[in-house]
């Protein structure tokens, strides 16, 4: 127990002072996560910005400009036609609207007031939907004027109680994508250079059991694990209200798992390395198709069918989706058992595998 | 002889085809330094590794304070100082949360301050391992060795790569500790410490033990001649000096410089001196050398040891 514990601390000594190892496994998780969280948007909503030429002293413009701004989703921007188009074409607007003068008069004799909407084709949807909301308020604009009431109503009947956002989809992903790291970098880099500069083998030659330096070196990652995996949720909880619908229990379970299957699959690629190049070559052959395969960061759905057999072979999928389940509610991909039990399947394997053939030198 | 500490009976190991260590056979008593020598690839590291339990011999006996060594005889690890050749840390821990790490995993273990002064650390006490320099390093790796108080200290090359005076200052070291009365079996390849740290050496040469004894003795055994030097001010033919009374061997140096191997140190000087006095041997100095163990290693293996 006194060998344990002192291994355990001399291992949390050596991981905390190695910068660039808190860096990839602490820091860059949540960097990950606030820059995702940025780019994507806390709220998932789309704002138009709209440029304004509106006449001075007509009510007519005064009455529709009110009624744009009051529009949320809008932001509006007031100039001549000059300023306003020279902003477009910058990028700085979504469109410019551009009401004529005269408004009142033309109206008043019954004839029509053309309205100009100038906007940036290229932008595709973002184009379509401020081209279909601006004719809209148009076309409220001129019920409110004749007065004439709505035949139809939409009465809008969300089915999920909470919106779900990207960040929602994506924040479990970031947790198992820091298991992964954690099992690939954090243990099978650890240990293959460990070996390769003898560090395993002047511990060997102490009177400690192999078992009890393992023993040591697994609680110790998977005690790093379950740190990042609570840092990563309580900054994407507070910072982008990601909401955690599971129990703490059931989240920290699953977490426990991922991280000694992606523990015991770093313990697997070391054994099956010779040199610490060999191994980084393994530990990248097996990181890429896993970060960008297993569904982690967008729906395994959009992915072409002929990478169905990889994806569903890679244990991170499983993860991913067992993380999503407990801590966000998504749609399962899998029935949460299924999912614990492939991962417990890997563990068990790599696990065995690695007693195999694990080399201390 | 004393007490032993280690017995080697026999030992044979091979790697695939490579057999490292050919059925060599030694002992090292209670007390003594006992020193492995021998070239790069000679066998040395191999021995010891069997001894220290890190490897498993194919055959032969080995007994290490009445154990048998093997990957788990913990309790025989326990009682042995290892140092083992070029061998890295935890780079990041201080030298004294690493020697505090060691010697959590032994039963029993040396006062650490104490232990920092005996290897002339005390410094660096809270410097971190991977900014140590080489001579230190090389210090904290013997300190890591005594962490346990062993009763029997295994070092592995334990001056390699070190500068003359951290060299000396760990000689001197290791001196203390037999002092102490601690067994220490150590492998070098500088014949010059084998002579001075050694009381006996083995040196080895393609995994077998081609010569055994204190260093003094092997010299006496494989070279009773003694070495003269002549620095001459003009040139000499070889032949002028072929059938002095005690001459065995005369071999040209590079510098020009004339060896003669005598076996009759006495009468080779005398005939020598009437040379000089007769004005036939334009002498300019004249060096006396004991042959040393390098002497003996080129006389059995035919090569030097540092190629």
């Amino acid at each position: 127990m006194r060998a344990y514990l002192t291994l355990f601390s001399a291992m949390t000594k050596q991981f905390v002072r190695d910068r660039m190892a808190l860096f990839w496994m602490l820091a860059f998780p949540v960097l990950f996560v606030l820059l995702f969280g940025f780019v994507f948007g806390g709220e998932n909503e789309v704002r138009f910005r709209l440029g304004v030429v509106a006449p001075e002293g007509d009510p007519v413009a005064a009455g529709l400009l009110s009624g744009l701004e009051q529009i949320p989703a809008m932001e509006i921007f007031r100039g001549t036609r000059e300023e306003e188009l020279a902003a477009l074409e910058d990028g700085d607007r979504d469109g410019v609207l551009i009401l004529p003068e005269g408004m009142v008069s033309s109206l008043s004799r019954g004839e029509q007031a053309e309205v100009e909407l100038y906007y940036d084709a290229a932008k595709g949807n973002t184009a379509q939907i401020l081209v279909s909301v601006v004719d809209r308020f148009l076309v409220e604009a001129e019920r409110a004027r004749t007065g004439r009431p709505r035949a139809f109503v939409l009465v809008k009947k969300p089915i999920q109680a909470q919106e779900f956002r990207a960040i929602d989809y994506m924040l479990p992903g970031v947790v198992a994508m820091a298991l992964l790291q954690l099992g690939l970098f954090g243990v099978a880099g650890t240990l293959l250079q460990m070996r390769e500069r003898k560090i395993l083998r002047r511990f060997w030659a102490a009177p400690v059991p192999r078992s009890i330096f393992i023993g040591a070196q697994v609680s110790q990652r998977v005690t790093i694990a379950l740190l990042q995996a609570g840092i990563i949720t309580l900054v994407g909880h507070f910072v982008f209200g990601v909401p955690i619908l599971g129990s703490k229990a059931a989240v920290a379970g699953v977490v426990l798992l991922g991280a000694l299957t992606f523990v015991s699959l770093g313990y697997l690629i070391a054994s099956l390395a010779r040199t610490v190049e060999s191994g980084n070559a393994l530990l990248q052959v097996v990181n890429f198709p896993m970060m960008f395969l297993s569904g982690i960061f967008w729906p395994v759905e959009w992915m072409p069918g002929v990478l169905k057999p990889v994806i569903y072979a890679l244990p991170l999928t499983y993860l991913g989706d067992a993380l999503r389940q407990t801590m966000v509610g998504a749609a399962p991909l899998f029935p949460l058992r299924v999912d614990l039990a492939v991962l417990s399947a890997w563990l068990v394997l790599c696990g065995l595998l690695s007693v195999k053939f694990f080399k201390w030198e | 002889m004393m007490e032993e500490v280690v017995s080697v009976e026999g030992l044979v190991k091979r790697y695939g085809d490579v057999t490292a260590v050919n059925g060599i056979s030694f002992r090292v008593a209670r007390g003594e330094v006992f020193g492995l020598l021998g070239p790069n690839g000679a066998g040395k590291t191999t021995t010891v590794e069997c001894i220290e339990g890190l490897r498993v011999p194919d055959a032969g006996r080995i007994e290490v304070l009445g154990e048998t060594p093997s990957p788990t005889n913990y309790r025989l690890k326990a009682k042995l100082g290892i140092q083992l050749q070029e061998t890295a840390y935890l780079g990041l821990l201080t030298v004294e949360e690493l020697l505090f790490t060691f010697a959590q995993l032994y039963p029993r273990h040396r006062d650490i301050q104490e232990l920092v002064e005996l290897v002339a650390l005390t410094e660096k006490r809270k410097s971190c391992v991977k900014n140590l320099s080489g001579g230190q390093r090389q210090r904290l790796a013997v300190a890591l060795a005594l962490v346990n108080d062993p009763e029997l200290l295994i070092l592995d090359e334990p001056t390699a790569g070190l500068d003359p005076q951290a060299r000396r200052a760990l000689w001197d070291l290791i001196l203390s500790l037999k002092a102490e009365g601690k067994t220490v079996l150590l492998t070098t390849h500088y014949m010059e410490e084998a002579e001075y740290l050694c009381d006996r050496v083995a040196i080895m040469d393609h995994g077998r033990i081609i010569a055994l004894g204190p260093p003094a003795e092997l010299v006496r055994e494989h070279l009773r001649e003694t070495a003269l030097e002549l620095e001459l001010q003009a040139d000499l033919e070889e032949g002028a000096l072929e059938g002095l009374p005690g001459v065995r061997r005369i071999v040209r140096e590079e510098s020009g410089n004339l060896v003669l191997y005598s076996d009759d140190t006495v009468s080779t000087f005398r005939a020598l001196a009437e040379l000089v006095a007769a004005g036939r041997l334009p002498l300019r100095d004249l060096i006396w050398r004991r042959p040393s163990l390098e002497d003996v290693y080129l006389l059995l293996t035919g090569r030097r040891i540092r190629e």
